[in-house]
């Protein structure tokens, strides 16, 4: 009886130790990548390159922690010019498209109109078509209306989106017609109706759809390489990839780079988590 | 769209911005042309490599976080952090830690004694290193699908599989998976275009190279374009992607019309 007792109480011990071994070797793969980039950042170039092998903790871990490199990349590699056209870009790109793709998420759900349905599928078909088949004439359609190497034509492309019509559309349907109703009677515009009832109605899809938009804005790599020659209108994607690609690897600016362009997407990860996975579950279970 | 379709008919040239109609000539060059059906089937063997094993890891993770432990929820945000980092830093710190000399794969190996590897500059090992790196991004967003589609089967049909003393592994397969059915395709279709898609990774990280045995569709496609200067050509590639993927797409579209 008693041994039987023991041997249940280290089959248990046994167990605890594997689920927590697998779970610390699980958020070690998705994070380690991480930790080696931060720590790497403030470490001098030697140091980078004197702990890999054998790993141990110093790996991870700066000795002697510097600003220098995130201080040298920021100044003399002049890297605040492609934050701040990023951000600017992001910026530009969730409002103006939330603004617009609102606007005609409202109209597909609550005006009647002839033809709408059909707009709506004409909209959804766009979805099925990625970017990257069509960035070839959508380049020269750029090129041609002379917005090549412009920052407007790094992000007209990616203002009108279905995916932000589609995941407002499906909150503005939601909303009881009462509330239509009675802001009809009151004697509100469409347009008073869109922008005082239904917009603040909605408030969470649209912290959602701006995140998400955000973050793609951030990422976006492959257009803004074709469509910019100018260093000076450089996004941050372009200028970490050019300090890659460079003949000799500049790692300290890379990890550097990769820094700045990261950690604030993940600390506003952490607040926003819960709108990025409705955002993108809701595509998922469509009908 | 149309454009591209317009465009793939001619021979148009980026400088001088001019074009002769070239008719199908373009899409017979494509036919005849050795690279466009090497860089087909790298990217399907790209997706091959990938998109399974990322799906199955996908639905594994999404049981695991499901389950109510302490600390689930850190774990979830854990997985989920790689799929909102851009590509481009994704794949230039991978592209460090695959780095043969200094980078942190090969100070691991050489610490628990493997011999080193030579990753993204051998023509065997580059393609699956860059499908690795893309799992290990893109296996949260699909986590998310499947966690989704998870929370949407009530709990009564598995209560009433424990009435019936179904174990685990039977309330799993015969509860679960039957019911993920509408989800796993609809993962299955976007992971394919995500992969049939590819570019970011493999222009910085391998340029298509060792010896084209990375070179994919998409990259063909802006070579052709803005290095080549053949945009017509270009075009007709695109043309040829868009109606692979849109098959694929209306497939997805039918099934779930259908269940």
């Amino acid at each position: 009886m008693d041994s039987l007792h023991s041997g249940n109480r280290y089959r248990s011990l046994f167990r605890f130790i594997i689920k927590w071994l697998g779970l610390t070797i699980l958020i070690l793969i998705f994070t380690g990548p991480y930790i080696w980039m931060v720590s790497s950042a403030f470490k001098p170039r030697e140091e980078i390159f004197r702990y890999i092998s054998p790993i141990s903790w110093r790996t991870f871990v700066p000795l002697e922690p510097t600003f220098e490199n995130i201080q040298r990349l920021l100044v003399e590699l002049e890297f605040w010019r492609p934050i701040l056209n990023s951000l600017g870009i992001a910026i530009a790109t969730v409002t103006i498209s939330l603004f617009i793709n609102s606007m005609i998420a409202f109209a597909l759900s609550r005006l009647k109109f002839p033809g709408r349905d059909f707009l709506f599928i004409l909209v959804l078909a766009t979805l099925l078509i990625p970017f990257e088949a069509i960035m070839v004439p959508m380049f020269l359609v750029v090129q041609n209306i002379g917005l090549d190497d412009t920052y407007f034509g790094i992000f007209l492309p990616w203002v009108a989106d279905a995916f932000i019509i589609f995941l407002l559309r499906q909150h503005f349907v939601e909303i009881p017609d009462d509330l239509q109703d009675a802001a009809i009677i009151d004697g509100c515009t469409p347009f008073q109706i869109f922008w005082k009832v239904f917009l603040p109605n909605i408030r969470p899809a649209l912290v959602s759809a701006g995140f998400i938009k955000f973050i793609y804005s951030w990422d976006a790599y492959i257009w803004p390489l074709i469509v910019t020659r100018d260093p000076d209108k450089a996004v941050v994607a372009i200028a970490i990839a050019r300090l890659f690609t460079d003949q000799d690897i500049l790692w300290e600016f890379v990890f550097a780079g990769s820094f700045l362009a990261t950690i604030p997407i993940v600390l506003l990860f952490l607040f926003l988590q819960r709108y990025y996975v409705q955002g993108i579950a809701t595509t998922g279970i469509r009908g | 769209m149309i454009q591209a379709v317009w465009v793939s008919f001619f021979s148009y040239n980026l400088i001088t911005r001019t074009g002769e109609w070239q008719d199908i000539q373009n899409y017979l060059l494509a036919a005849q042309d050795p690279l466009f059906w090497r860089t087909i089937k790298n990217t399907f063997i790209f997706f091959v490599l990938k998109v399974p094993i990322q799906m199955a890891l996908a639905l594994l993770l999404a049981l695991l976080v499901r389950q109510p432990f302490r600390g689930v929820g850190a774990i979830r945000t854990v997985i989920l952090i790689p799929t909102i980092t851009s590509m481009v830093v994704v794949s230039v710190i991978w592209g460090l830690m695959y780095h043969p000399n200094n980078g942190l794969i090969n100070g691991i190996f050489e610490t628990v004694g493997l011999p080193p590897q030579p990753f993204l500059i051998n023509t065997k090992q580059a393609m699956p290193s860059l499908a690795l790196m893309t799992i290990w991004k893109d296996v949260g967003f699909n986590m998310i699908f499947f966690l989704a589609g998870l929370m949407s089967i009530p709990d009564v049909y598995y209560e009433a599989g424990m009435i019936d003393g179904a174990n685990r592994w039977q309330l799993f397969r015969h509860i679960t998976l039957p019911l993920l059915r509408g989800t796993t395709i609809f993962v299955l279709v976007t992971s394919m275009i995500t992969a049939f898609k590819v570019f970011t990774p493999v222009f910085l990280m391998t340029r298509g190279g060792p010896a084209s045995s990375t070179r994919v569709i998409v990259l063909y496609i802006y070579e052709n374009a803005f290095i080549y200067n053949k945009m017509g050509y270009a075009a007709a590639i695109s043309v040829i992607l868009a109606l692979a993927l849109l098959l694929a797409s209306l497939f997805q579209l039918r099934y779930r019309a259908g269940s």
